[in-house]
């Protein structure tokens, strides 16, 4: 079956881009333009599988979604990558200690990206 | 905090160096001229002035005084022309410099305002340019991501097509492979039939072989048999006529030449008998040789039957081939689509750079508002009296503020090939890391 994947971006290049990587290699996706989109879309019902999200964005931020979706009942191991410019080693730790699984530097390749996705969600 | 003006910085301009010293040398120069005059007119002035108008010396104390002071100054005056003539005339063009300073300052001023008044345009015109790269750049990359998009259907739909297809190919290869093995269980069935007729039609023939060898034994005896008879019965003729010539002493002989008449009758008879038993083996080989010609007739027809099945066998073997050839094709369409998955997502990666260059140039348009604003600000000073001279925040503490706002490496490592300053170590993190 076929796994869902919530991916949270401000960009639309981005979105459509990572989108069109993971529906290519068989990923169900769904997409939103920031945190509180995002929150709001696993507030109305929405379970994926693994959830990849950038760091910068207006409204709520990637951290600060991190955070939030590790408080809500049944999101406690669920995967979340983030995927973002942003390299600066004190951002790194401060996702990690908020739960995040992964930290990507933009660009990724797509074949490293599913590799990644594999990694984390087994029987992707 | 920047420093801007130094309100001392005119002071020697002005004033030419050691002229305290001339000053000095001047006044002293006029105090000895002033006691030495006062010294020569004293009694002169005493006589003609002091001592008749004054009733008491504290009036004369107070003439003198003021006459003294009254010449002093003059004095003064007339001896500092030869020591400071250089120094009035080294202030005067001093003060015409200044003049021409102030002058130009005012005229740059006024300049520096107007061109300050096409800064915020320049900065918005730049900032406008910088959005037409980024929403060309968008554009272009998000068409490139629907035409990826596309081409992916299209493919998605041919290897869906091409999938059904193998899905019908491996069931038609299944069945033909079933068909394969009930065909050559039919074809040894067959074979052990064909195997069986030639085994029959060989005992058949060798049957036939056999009562053709019988009859032809008969046939010569049958013959024999038949002249035996015939001269027999003319020999007992012939003794007949001889016996009846001879009379009674041939009656004995007549009665031997009836037996042997008979026995020639006898004889014929059973050479008919025989002959009889020659037709019927005759028609029973006959016979046999009809069911031997019909059995050669069913060996014929039985090779044809295997040239069928031989031929249906090659057409078997040509169809499994083609299976086979047409597995492989779809197994190597199906192989090149997921290399085309792989390159494309490849290729979205790639593009990717449109997010990077996008949030680099907004980084760079937030500089040059930042710079506009601080050029505005430093414009506003100027025509400000009240201005401290100190620029809050420098425009070394707004580039130093870029460099904590960065996020990229790359953006850090630029500006510190300008500025020199520190890079972190966040580069020497792996690009992708897992917690």
């Amino acid at each position: 079956m076929a796994k869902t994947v919530l991916y949270v971006d401000d960009s639309t290049t981005m979105v459509m881009s990572i989108k069109s990587t993971l529906e290519m290699n068989g990923f169900i996706v769904e997409t939103a333009g920031d945190g509180v989109i995002a929150l709001d879309k696993i507030k109305k019902g929405l379970k994926p599988d693994l959830i990849i999200t950038d760091i910068n964005m207006p409204n709520m931020g990637g951290l600060e979604l991190v955070k939030s979706v590790r408080a809500m009942p049944g999101f406690r191991f669920t995967p979340i990558l983030t995927l973002t410019t942003e390299s600066r080693s004190d951002r790194r730790d401060e996702g990690k200690k908020l739960g995040a699984t992964g930290w990507l530097v933009k660009p990724v390749s797509g074949p490293n990206l599913i590799k990644v996705i594999k990694q984390v969600l087994p029987g992707a | 905090m920047l420093s801007t003006a130094d309100p001392n910085a005119t002071a020697h301009d002005v004033f030419r160096p050691g002229i305290v010293w001339r000053v000095l040398l001047a006044t002293l120069s006029a105090a000895i001229a002033n006691g030495l005059i006062a010294w020569l007119f004293s009694g002169w002035l005493y006589d003609t002035l002091l001592h008749p108008w004054c009733a008491s010396p504290n009036g004369e104390f107070l003439i003198s005084t003021t006459l003294a002071t009254c010449s002093f100054v003059p004095l003064t005056l007339l001896f500092a022309w030869p020591f400071l003539r250089h120094d009035i005339r080294w202030a005067k063009h001093a003060q015409e410099g200044s003049d021409a300073l102030l002058k130009q300052a005012r005229i740059r001023e006024v300049l520096v305002q107007g061109e300050m008044q096409h800064v915020p345009p320049y900065i918005a015109i730049m900032a406008q340019q910088l959005d037409g790269v980024l929403q060309q750049t968008e554009s272009g990359v998000v068409a490139t991501i629907e035409q990826m998009d596309e081409l992916h259907r299209v493919s998605r739909g041919q290897v869906d097509r091409i999938a059904d297809s193998m899905h019908n190919g491996m069931q038609l290869t299944e069945v033909m492979r079933q068909q394969s093995s009930y065909n050559r269980d039919i074809v040894d069935v067959l074979n052990t039939h064909v195997g069986e007729q030639q085994k029959h039609l060989s005992l058949n023939l060798e049957r036939i072989q056999r009562l053709s060898d019988e009859v032809g034994a008969l046939a010569p005896l049958v013959g024999v048999i038949s002249d035996i008879a015939k001269k027999t019965n003319l020999l007992a003729l012939n003794a007949s006529i001889e016996a009846a010539r001879a009379g009674d002493e041939g009656r004995g002989f007549a009665v031997v030449a009836d037996e042997v008449r008979k026995l020639s009758v006898q004889t014929a008879e059973a050479a008919t008998v025989i002959a009889d038993k020659i037709n019927v083996a005759t028609q029973r080989a006959e016979s046999e040789l009809a069911v031997a010609m019909a059995a050669i007739d069913s060996q014929e027809k039985s090779a044809g039957l295997k040239k069928i099945i031989s031929e249906v066998s090659e057409i078997e073997s040509r169809f499994n081939d083609g299976s086979q050839m047409l597995l492989d094709v779809m197994f190597a369409v199906d192989a090149g689509n997921k290399e085309m998955v792989t390159r494309l997502s490849e290729v979205m990666g790639h593009l990717q750079f449109q997010d990077i260059v996008r949030q680099r140039l907004e980084q760079v348009k937030f500089a040059l508002r930042e710079l506009n604003d601080h050029l505005q600000g430093l414009a506003q000073h100027v025509t400000d009296s009240a201005w401290n001279c100190i620029v809050e925040p420098s425009l070394a503490a707004r580039l130093d503020g870029h460099l904590e706002n960065y996020v990229m490496d790359s953006q850090r490592q630029a500006h510190g090939s300008v500025t020199g300053a520190a890079t972190s170590d966040d580069g020497s993190r792996p690009a992708i890391e897992l917690f």
